[in-house]
């Protein structure tokens, strides 16, 4: 891929297609007086995504929303398929090979479904629904779902803090809507770990759809 | 002075809208951002420029059509700004307050022309 058509891309994300291409020209264009390219198409796309986030927040909420709803509904389509799919594949192999089919495997299928299955599913999703802003609208989602998450937490915590005791693991996969194992430290590291991963596989999606789109 | 509902400049946005009126149909970002450094030394960051030409396009003193498609650009189209009515109007009025403000003062240190 030329440098221009991933600039295109990559701004594609966060601006509308034509004037994604128009400036990821004239960065192009400036590249050959300044000799720096990349960094000024980060700080672009930096600065577009923000501000998309920051002018229209209600917006943004509602097609979160939107989004959050896609989740649940391919999650649980993600459920029927893997049962489906476990118990054939899982009766296949002890047919086949005569033994239990490998715990790694049934693990393995199970987080590819939920934690980049459905990841996929929905920033396509978004792709398809909001182009020009795949980024703002899966950083809204994101957004959404840890701070139900968080929320919760921090109620639990303030629970133990005055003496009660409280546990919950309330999880539709990959939408850990609400988790709580006692330790504060611990639920925020695997919101941040979580944020990210869900944010740059949303994005990743996204950025296929719109390539596709880009080709034509 | 009574109350008015049209929109006002930042003084970045009157920076641009100068600056494309002084290219005429020449205008697009970087020929904007090579006008900006060569009046006023200031190096504009593309991020904060493209942002202030779609806040001002949003506020309707910025039009935009494309243009011609360059090797040099990838095979891109420039995308040209011209500045309407309306924009005209708002760095008129921004130039009388300046000046109204300026009127009879003087700046210490400053020598005025």
């Amino acid at each position: 891929m030329r440098k221009a058509d991933a600039a295109e891309l990559i701004l594609s994300l966060v601006t509308s297609r034509e004037r994604a291409g128009a400036i990821a020209g004239d960065l192009l264009e400036d590249a050959e007086r300044t000799g720096s390219f990349w960094p000024p198409v980060a700080r672009t796309a930096l600065s577009q995504f923000w501000r998309q986030v920051s002018t229209n927040r209600s917006g943004l909420g509602r097609a979160a929303l939107w989004a959050f709803f896609q989740m649940i509904g391919f999650s649980v389509l993600g459920v029927i398929l893997l049962l489906v799919g476990v118990v054939v594949l899982v009766s296949v192999w002890k047919v086949g090979f005569g033994r239990d089919f490998p715990d790694w495997g049934a693990s393995t299928a199970i987080t590819f479904v939920f934690y980049v299955g459905v990841n996929i599913a929905v920033g396509r999703r978004i792709a398809r629904c909001w182009p020009g802003r795949e980024c703002a609208v899966s950083f809204s989602l994101v957004v959404l779902m840890r701070g139900i998450g968080l929320a919760a937490g921090l109620v639990f915590w303030i629970i133990q803090r005055h003496g009660g005791e409280a546990h919950a693991d309330f999880t539709i996969d990959p939408v850990a809507l609400i988790s709580w194992n006692g330790d504060l430290a611990d639920t925020l590291l695997i919101a941040g770990a979580g944020s990210v991963t869900d944010f740059l596989t949303l994005t990743a999606a996204s950025a296929y759809e719109r390539w596709k789109a880009l080709k034509t | 002075m009574a109350g008015t509902s049209q929109p006002s400049l930042g003084e970045f946005e009157q920076v641009v809208l100068l600056a494309i009126l002084r290219l005429d149909d020449h205008a697009y970002g970087v020929t904007i951002r090579h006008e900006i450094r060569a009046c006023t030394g200031r190096n504009a960051a593309p991020g904060a420029l493209y942002n202030t030409l779609d806040r001002l396009e949003e506020k309707g003193m910025l039009s935009s059509r494309m243009g011609e498609a360059t090797p040099q650009r990838g095979g891109r189209p420039k995308r040209l700004y011209q500045v309407t009515q309306d924009g005209v109007a708002a760095v008129a009025r921004a130039q009388r307050a300046y000046q109204a403000l300026l009127k009879n003062l003087t700046l210490p240190g400053v020598v005025h022309a």
